[in-house]
């Protein structure tokens, strides 16, 4: 296989509060919503050991070429969430510590009571609450091993799709944001007819500068991902199938269940709702759906995302 | 002292040995008995992250500190195997991530059941396993200090010395941030206290036991903790251990080179 997991481990990217421009968003803090959506993507992109919990404990950690890209990808993204953190904070508006969000220690460790092998299909729409709460946190650790028992090597395979699909909605939120800034500070800067405009076009490119030095990072991150979803499913009628139906069941963003769901809610709001949002979602399921045997799978996001924003996302696609 | 968890992961870096003269090996190899050994060691450095699957099932991995912990210590863990590898690759002995699969994979149907069960005992005690999980790790981050430790006094190799005392320079850090967790855990219910006490008496056996063959975990046992200096080293370890609250008296490494029959 082309990428080299051992030269990715030997240049993981550490720290980048030396890169970012935190005095600009200090002069002039970026909008509220938009301060209160980086938090939450910061959060979101910090959320790894949610996902490794509810990957390792299948097929998927005995592959340790694959354990080897996830100890770095989780340490960039701690990295990542570490950088977006910094600017709400500058911002005013810091992350909360979020300890207990998704339950106590003893309503998660019930969530992780043994289940039921295997969750019936779901259908696209119209799921019970419960399903959708269930969601939030992921099928647990436990569910996932007698899953993973029945599906064995192939559940690989959809895991790795679901870190792409993570990539590609947590990246298209990260552009949303930045447009949201922009939009919300020409308004600003046209009603002040100029006042602190040039410092809040300051905060606004700090903020793009950020979120394109984090594309840089996950760039990678995607192209692993690509590489490995390409040949897993490529080979294995099986594998094939997984990815959507395992994409019904996890959170997405995968993160989810480290933000309060009304939190969650108002920037998938932000990102995916309203025109330019709709055509964001679109995107993102175009991007999906344009990497080989993941056509249904961009379904899925399709309608996830439909979901989350309370809108229809199908005459944008 | 408390465990200053940003600092530890603004300091977090790879173990280096770029700028040491692995050539060493070459001219003065090390002795099959030892190469053995450290395989084991790599084997358990890259397992680290299967381990720690079986950690993040129970409920600690709700805490932002434990979470930020768990990100660096993983990765410091696998350099640590990479560290030894390259160590092992200068004896033609190679290890890589394939090879490394297959061992996983024939871990079978034990390997598939831990997890569940480990979360279910979590599940039963609530956050009070928290404790064990951090007195668990506290024991096995004194164990991996004290194998490198005893491994570079018996080797006398200066290079290999000089990589061990940075790897275990790293595990200091490990037993730090344990520790600290588990003092804390452990001093605040008498409840985490007892059920740390059985987890530990009942179930705990040295580092790699449940991946590698038993032969192989003698092996390793034999050659470093062996004789009245190996014993010295195991009874260190069983010191610091019952030191921490409630878990006086607890004697599980001495115990466990008594169940594998390694000479005193
Ligand atoms: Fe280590
Ligand atoms: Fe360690």
């Amino acid at each position: 296989m082309g990428f080299d997991v051992r030269e990715f481990a030997r240049s993981a990217q550490g720290s980048l509060r030396g890169e970012l421009d935190l005095e600009a968003f200090a002069a002039h803090p970026l909008p509220p919503a938009v301060a209160d959506g980086v938090a939450v993507l910061g959060r979101l992109e910090g959320a790894t050991m949610d996902v490794l919990r509810n990957m390792l404990v299948t097929a998927t950690h005995k592959d340790a070429r694959v354990t080897a890209f996830l100890v770095t990808w989780a340490y960039e993204r701690f990295w990542v969430a570490d950088a977006y953190a910094a600017i709400a904070a500058a911002c005013g508006r810091p992350v909360g510590t979020g300890a207990d969000v998704a339950g106590s220690a003893e309503s998660q460790a019930r969530a992780d009571a043994p289940e039921q092998a295997d969750a019936p299909e779901l259908p696209d729409a119209a799921e019970p609450a419960e399903v959708g709460a269930r969601r939030a946190r992921g099928p647990g650790p436990v569910r996932r091993a007698f899953a993973g028992f029945v599906q064995g090597q192939a559940i690989v395979g959809a895991h790795l799709t679901a870190l792409l699909v993570d990539d590609v909605v947590l990246g298209a939120i990260a552009a949303r944001l930045v447009e949201t800034s922009r939009a919300g500070q020409d308004t600003a800067g046209r009603a002040n007819g100029d006042g602190g405009a040039g410092a809040a076009y300051a905060a606004t490119e700090a903020l793009a500068a950020a979120v394109e030095r984090v594309e840089r990072i996950t760039a990678r991150h995607d192209a692993f991902l690509r590489e490995e979803v390409g040949a897993r499913l490529r080979d294995d009628r099986r594998a094939r199938r997984l990815p959507a139906r395992e994409l019904r069941r996890w959170p997405l963003p995968l993160g989810a269940g480290a933000v309060p769901e009304t939190e969650r809610d108002a920037l998938l709001g932000l990102a995916f709702g309203g025109d330019a949002g709709r055509e964001a979602a679109a995107a993102v399921v175009a991007e999906v759906g344009a990497v080989p045997e993941l056509e249904a799978t961009a379904r899925v996001v399709a309608t996830r995302l439909r979901a989350a924003t309370g809108a229809d996302a199908t005459h944008a696609t | 002292m408390a465990f200053d968890i940003d600092r530890y992961t603004a300091t977090s870096v790879r173990v280096e040995w770029d700028d040491l003269d692995l050539d060493a090996f070459e001219r003065d190899p090390l002795p099959p008995e030892s190469l053995r050994t450290l395989r084991y060691m790599t084997d358990v450095e890259y397992h680290t992250v299967c381990y720690t699957r079986d950690l993040l099932t129970t409920p600690s991995h709700r805490e932002a500190d434990v979470s930020a912990f768990m990100t660096m210590w993983n990765r410091e863990e696998f350099w640590h195997g990479e560290a030894l590898a390259a160590v092992l690759a200068r004896h033609g002995v190679t290890v890589d991530y394939d090879e490394l699969r297959a061992k996983r994979v024939k871990l079978g149907w034990k390997d598939r059941i831990d997890p569940i069960k480990q979360s279910v005992a979590g599940a039963l005690v609530g956050t009070d396993f928290v404790a064990v999980h951090m007195s668990w790790g506290a024991a096995n981050e004194w164990s991996a200090i004290t194998a490198y430790q005893r491994m570079a006094e018996l080797e006398r190799h200066p290079v290999l010395a000089e990589l061990l005392r940075r790897i275990a320079k790293q595990e200091a850090r490990h037993v730090a941030f344990y520790t600290s967790q588990a003092r804390q855990r452990l001093a605040a219910s008498r409840r985490a206290q007892q059920v740390t006490r059985f987890a530990l008496q009942r179930f705990w056996a040295p580092v790699g036991s449940s991946i590698m063959r038993e032969d192989e975990v003698r092996h390793v046992m034999g050659q470093l903790m062996a004789g009245p200096e190996g014993r010295r080293a195991a009874r260190k370890v069983d010191d610091s251990i019952s030191s921490m609250p409630g878990l006086g008296g607890l004697t599980i490494v001495q115990d466990a080179l008594v169940r594998l029959g390694v000479a005193a």
